[in-house]
């Protein structure tokens, strides 16, 4: 159907269909816990004459999957003329401002930006970018690529969904066929586009479910994950208990040390916020022994904890000692920094053996790490030594 | 000494009078004011007169006049008149105005830019308005890319981002094409050939975009002298221009003298070097500390000059840091130093190859030296207008080399003073380069049927690209549908951005000391080549090719390489043919280059004290050449037992003399043009030389030496029958060593034939 130059295509998937790991129903039902903030959704994917971006590049298909009528319905704009492009887009405008939320993989760098300058050459102006939109490529990112090595959607389709694409036709060729279809006005080439575009949307919807439902209960995640990506998103959404057990299990089993720093560090933020003082120890313990860290930077962390933390200065300098030793020679710049917390844990300590009182209050001037209100109390101290 | 006195002592002292074949003194000239044009704003008036600047020069209200009255203007003043107010004076005005209004400056050189953007901020800041200044180009942080897009009244950039970044992504420029009243386009002359033909169509591309956005912005232009800047101009633009060149600033007395050494070996024509001639005239200049700028043809003169000036501020008991370099293979950062050093006068005495032929404000200088003729008479001009004071005396001096241009214009320097300097050439519809364009164009908007496009969109190549499925009609428009983005394929510039850059690795921790282009990189950084950079020498250890770096440690020695690079050249298509004594033609060539040898000449005395082998693979290149053979009727001559050392002779002194007599009349540089010589062309079968065009692809060059065919073989011919010398020498055909004891006179009768028959009734 359709006017000469462009036509819309659509087709309805029932709700109980099953699309990857579950049905699409409760794909639809999970994903809200994933975003974007809206009443109702429009998942979009885009077929164009180049991936370049630029002026030049057309979008030749808008695939627009919705919640209706009891199922998922999907229109297919399809541009038979380029000449036919602005009244087309004047009808996937009108389409889209059915629903107040988009989501899209990789949206925000391609899709939304492309349709966006479409609109603008055709001289309209769409409001996209005041849309509510989720990139569901952003979370995919953190939760899968150093897990998988990647996150297109044909290693998630493979890896987490679970979905063949039977016949498929590569992505890289979609421009040229779309340029051979200009040139013979053979429709027909473009079956495997279309069924191409409608299985992307299908994925999305299902990848947005998955992605809701780790987001929703991280504690019975079945996939696999990237516990730490999966903190951060947990920790943005200012869930900071979920997303420190996430960082909890992260440092199980990481050895990457730029990770596992970032992990700690983490933890690190938390057991501060909530005044866990045990576990804070035993964290950066944990990380000496672990050696995946640089042994001479969790000795620090360790005389910075008891320094601050715990306002014992003999026993700071003594991990100050033992971190100074563990560093290099060649790091004149680290060490100068160790040299300074030695000189001022030794001041302390001369002043805590001759004036204890005095002692606590320089700690408190200098203070310049969090510490709770009213200072520590004993208590801090005792529930540390029963620990230990 | 006074620079008085010493121009006397020159004129004076009978062994350096003698020298002097030309002398010239151009009277001082006042400055013309005129008040602020009334429409000027009252607040922009005060922010100049706090800048010290009372009234403007009559130039700079004429310009401001014109654009007012909504015309676009071509300024052409000399050095240092005053040239960038021509243009921030009305469009300050406008946005004052109009504070939505914009402007888009284009220039040639980052260098360039930096400077203007200096100066129009310090202007802003004056004027404490919110007028917002950013120069977009390659350096540009993604971050700062979005504010630059969404709120700069004034976009500075050059051409090549115009192209590639701009244009392809306008729908992101929205604000500033909407609002797009003024283009500068600074340094127009330096568009020409390949490089203006590309730029003329990036221009027509930003016209069809300003249409579609509804504005259309005046534009305004700076051009130092040429032969013929309103037609250049509005060949640029495809649109009427005026031309604004009566300078107002004012100049004093200036004195213009040719000097050419004294010949040295008469029997082999040589004169004494240029460089050491160079070195005495600047000794006075150095000692008195009277400000001056040398100018090298080449970086290996640049350098060579650097150090013979330094040694010279050493002996009259000065710091040898008053003594600088400066050419285009220093970073930014040194060259932004030594302009600085010389508006602030810590530098007063700099050796420079052209690239300071741009309008770089490097301040003023009082004397500008000039180690052999430039090229052209516009880059003359240009040379020598950097030395000019407003008020006080100033110099300029051509020292000649044994060049035959050199040495015809000592002969002839009526034909310096009297001709008008050439004219900028460029072809916007060269066919490759259109088409280039057209793929970009129909890339950033369907283009209609009947479009204006220069002229109109040519059928014949929208048909050619349609075939290769790069565009789509649609029976109204032409629309782009290939994938590739097609801006990226096109480079502006004739000569490959690519570099070589030079690592030293004396030290512990190597550094970059400098860059070369790709296409001079096998001359000057191969491997065991001497390679002077600020007056340092580096031995090149390694040059890792396919890496595009050179390795280099700092030496001291008394030496310097000179690299030979054998020159092939296959015909692949003949576009005319003509017979007579010497059948000529012209088309299509594939020249080759390949690096063959070095060798290490002695600093001073250029005595060869050794040689090397250079390995590296050749490169080729696709441009266009005029050929000519020797005639059967030529080599049959029974008087001349024509063996193939002396047909070698002749063949190298016939392309020696035509090579150097063709820029004459081609308007060109001779770097522009190559040679080779043939004894058997595979192409012609015959004895042949050819005249290559050096810019891939060619400008024409090669078609009108064709054309001009009697003229040239003329005056090849007088050239060497009034050439003094008696087998041979550097001014006429070429040193005795290179055509050997018959070169000249079997080269000179071959013309006098070829004379006699073009001459003689048909």
């Amino acid at each position: 159907m359709g006017t000469a130059g462009y036509e819309i295509h659509t087709r309805t998937w029932p709700l109980d269909r099953v699309h990857g790991v579950c049905s699409l129903a409760d794909a639809v039902e999970v994903g809200r816990a994933a975003g974007p903030p809206g009443t109702s959704i429009a998942w979009l994917d885009t077929e164009t004459t180049g991936l370049a971006g630029g002026t030049g590049t057309y979008v030749f298909l808008i695939g627009v999957a919705t919640v209706e009528d009891g199922g998922i319905r999907l229109t297919q704009f399809f541009l038979r003329d380029l000449a036919a492009e602005p009244e087309m887009l004047v009808d996937v405008g009108k389409h889209l401002h059915r629903f107040d939320a988009l989501v899209t993989f990789n949206g925000t760098r391609f899709d939304l930006p492309l349709l966006q300058t479409r609109f603008l050459l055709c001289r309209m102006r769409a409001d996209l970018e005041t849309t509510q939109h989720l990139d569901v490529m952003g979370l995919a990112r953190r939760l899968w690529h150093r897990r998988l090595g990647g996150y297109s959607m044909a290693l998630l389709e493979q890896t987490i969904l679970k979905v063949e694409r039977a016949a498929d036709v590569p992505g890289w060729m979609i421009p040229s066929l779309y340029v051979q279809f200009l040139h013979t006005g053979d429709v027909d080439l473009l079956e495997p586009v279309f069924a191409h575009n409608a299985h992307d949307l299908l994925s999305l919807v299902a990848l947005h479910g998955i992605a809701g439902e780790i987001l929703a209960h991280p504690e019975r995640v079945s996939v696999t994950v990237d516990w730490f990506g999966l903190g951060r998103l947990l920790d943005e959404r200012e869930r900071t208990e979920s997303a420190s057990e996430c960082y909890r299990r992260a440092l199980e089993d990481e050895g990457d040390p730029g990770t596992r720093r970032r992990a700690v560090t983490a933890l690190t933020r938390h057991y501060r916020r909530t005044e866990q003082l045990a576990p804070l120890l035993t964290l950066w313990e944990d990380e000496v022994e672990r050696g995946v860290l640089p042994r001479w930077q969790a000795l620090e962390r360790l005389a910075m904890i008891w320094e601050w933390e715990l306002r014992d200065s003999r026993r700071a300098l003594a991990y100050a000692d033992q971190s100074f030793a563990a560093l290099g020679d060649d790091r004149p710049v680290l060490q100068h920094r160790l040299m300074h917390r030695r000189q001022r844990l030794l001041r302390k300590q001369t002043a805590a053996e001759s004036h204890p009182d005095l002692a606590e209050m320089r700690g408190t001037r200098d203070g310049i790490q969090i510490r709770p209100k009213g200072g520590y109390s004993s208590r801090s101290r005792a529930k540390y030594a029963t620990t230990r | 000494m006074t620079l008085q006195q010493i121009l006397h002592h020159l004129r004076a002292n009978p062994p350096r009078a003698s020298r002097i074949a030309a002398w010239r003194e151009i009277a001082a000239q006042p400055a013309q004011f005129a008040p602020f044009p009334s429409p000027v704003s009252p607040e922009l008036a005060a922010a100049l007169r706090r800048r010290g600047i009372a009234s403007l020069y009559s130039h700079q209200a004429d310009a401001f006049t014109a654009v007012h009255q909504g015309q676009n203007i071509v300024v052409v003043t000399p050095t240092a008149s005053g040239k960038t107010l021509c243009y921030n004076l009305p469009i300050l005005n406008r946005i004052l105005e109009e504070p939505g209004a914009r402007a888009l400056y284009l220039f040639p050189t980052k260098a360039l830019s930096a400077d203007q953007v200096d100066e129009l901020q310090q202007l802003v800041n004056t004027l404490s308005a919110d007028i917002k200044t950013y120069t977009y180009d390659g350096d540009t942080p993604a971050s700062a890319r979005r504010a630059i897009r969404a709120a700069g009244h004034v976009v500075v950039t050059n051409p090549d981002m115009l192209h590639t970044a701009i244009l392809p992504h306008h729908t992101k420029w929205l604000r500033l094409f909407e609002n797009l009243r003024y283009v500068v386009i600074d340094e127009l002359h330096q568009y020409r050939g390949v490089f203006g033909s590309h730029v003329a169509n990036v221009i027509r591309r930003l016209h069809r975009i300003c249409r579609f956005y509804g504005s259309a912005p005046q534009f305004i232009c700076t051009s130092a002298t040429i032969g013929n800047p309103q037609e250049h101009a509005e060949r640029m633009l495809g649109q009427p221009v005026t031309l604004i060149n009566r300078s107002g600033a004012p100049s004093g007395e200036k004195v213009i003298a040719f000097i050419n050494p004294p010949v040295v070996n008469r029997e082999l024509g040589i004169r004494r070097d240029t460089l050491l001639e160079i070195r005495d005239l600047a000794s006075d200049l150095i000692h008195n500390a009277i400000p001056t700028i040398v100018f090298g043809r080449s970086r290996l003169a640049a350098e060579l000059l650097t150090t013979y000036l330094t040694d010279l501020a050493r002996e009259h008991g000065q710091d040898p840091a008053i003594v600088r370099g400066y050419r285009a293979g220093y970073l930014p950062s040194e060259r932004r130093a030594i302009e600085r050093g010389l508006r602030e006068g810590t530098i007063r005495a700099v050796a420079a190859t052209n690239a300071l032929e741009l309008g770089v404000d490097i301040g003023q200088l009082s004397v500008a030296l000039l180690a052999g003729y430039p090229g052209t008479i516009a880059s003359t001009w240009q040379q020598m207008g950097r030395a000019g004071r407003t008020t006080d005396l100033s110099a300029a001096c051509l020292v000649a080399t044994s060049n035959p241009l050199d040495q015809y214009l000592m002969n002839h320097p009526e034909y310096f003073f009297d001709q008008s300097p050439e004219h900028a050439l460029i072809n916007p519809d060269n066919l490759l380069v259109l088409t280039s364009h057209l793929k970009c164009a129909a890339f950033e908007l369907p283009l209609e049927h009947a479009e204006p496009y220069g002229a109109t969109v040519p059928l014949e190549v929208m048909r050619h690209l349609q075939s290769e499925r790069i565009v789509h009609d649609d029976g109204q428009r032409w629309h782009y549908v290939a994938e590739r983005f097609p801006a990226e394929e096109i480079s502006l510039r004739a000569a490959s951005t690519e570099n070589v850059v030079i690592i030293d690795d004396t030290d512990p921790t190597p550094h970059v000391v400098g860059e070369v282009d790709l296409a001079s990189a096998p001359a000057l950084v191969h491997e065991h080549a001497i390679y002077m950079h600020l007056g340092r020498q580096y031995h090149v250890e390694r040059l890792d090719w396919p890496q595009r770096k050179a390795y280099v440690k700092r030496v001291e020695v008394d030496y310097y390489t000179d690299a030979e690079i054998a020159v092939g050249i296959t015909v692949l298509r003949e576009d005319a043919f003509a017979r007579g004594r010497l059948p000529r033609a012209h088309g299509d060539v594939v020249v080759t280059y390949r690096p063959t040898i070095f060798k290490k000449l002695k600093l001073f005395t250029q005595e060869n004290i050794g040689w090397g082998r250079i390995h590296l693979p050749e490169t080729t290149m696709h441009t266009t050449s005029a050929w000519w053979s020797i005639g059967p009727e030529s080599t049959r001559t029974e008087s001349i037992p024509w063996t193939n050392d002396r047909l070698q002779g002749a063949l190298a002194a016939l392309s020696h003399a035509l090579h150097n007599i063709a820029p004459l009349y081609l308007m060109c540089d001779p770097h522009d043009l190559g040679r080779v010589y043939e004894i058997r062309s595979p192409h012609t079968g015959a004895p042949t030389i050819y005249l290559y065009e050096r810019a891939p692809g060619g400008v024409g060059l090669a078609e009108r030496s064709f054309r001009l065919h009697d003229e040239l073989i003329a005056s090849a011919r007088d050239l060497i029958a009034s050439c003094a010398c008696e087998w041979g020498c550097p001014s006429c055909v070429g040193p005795v060593l290179d055509v050997g004891s018959s070169g000249k006179a079997d080269c000179l009768n071959l013309l006098r034939d070829a004379c006699a028959t073009a001459l003689a009734p048909a």
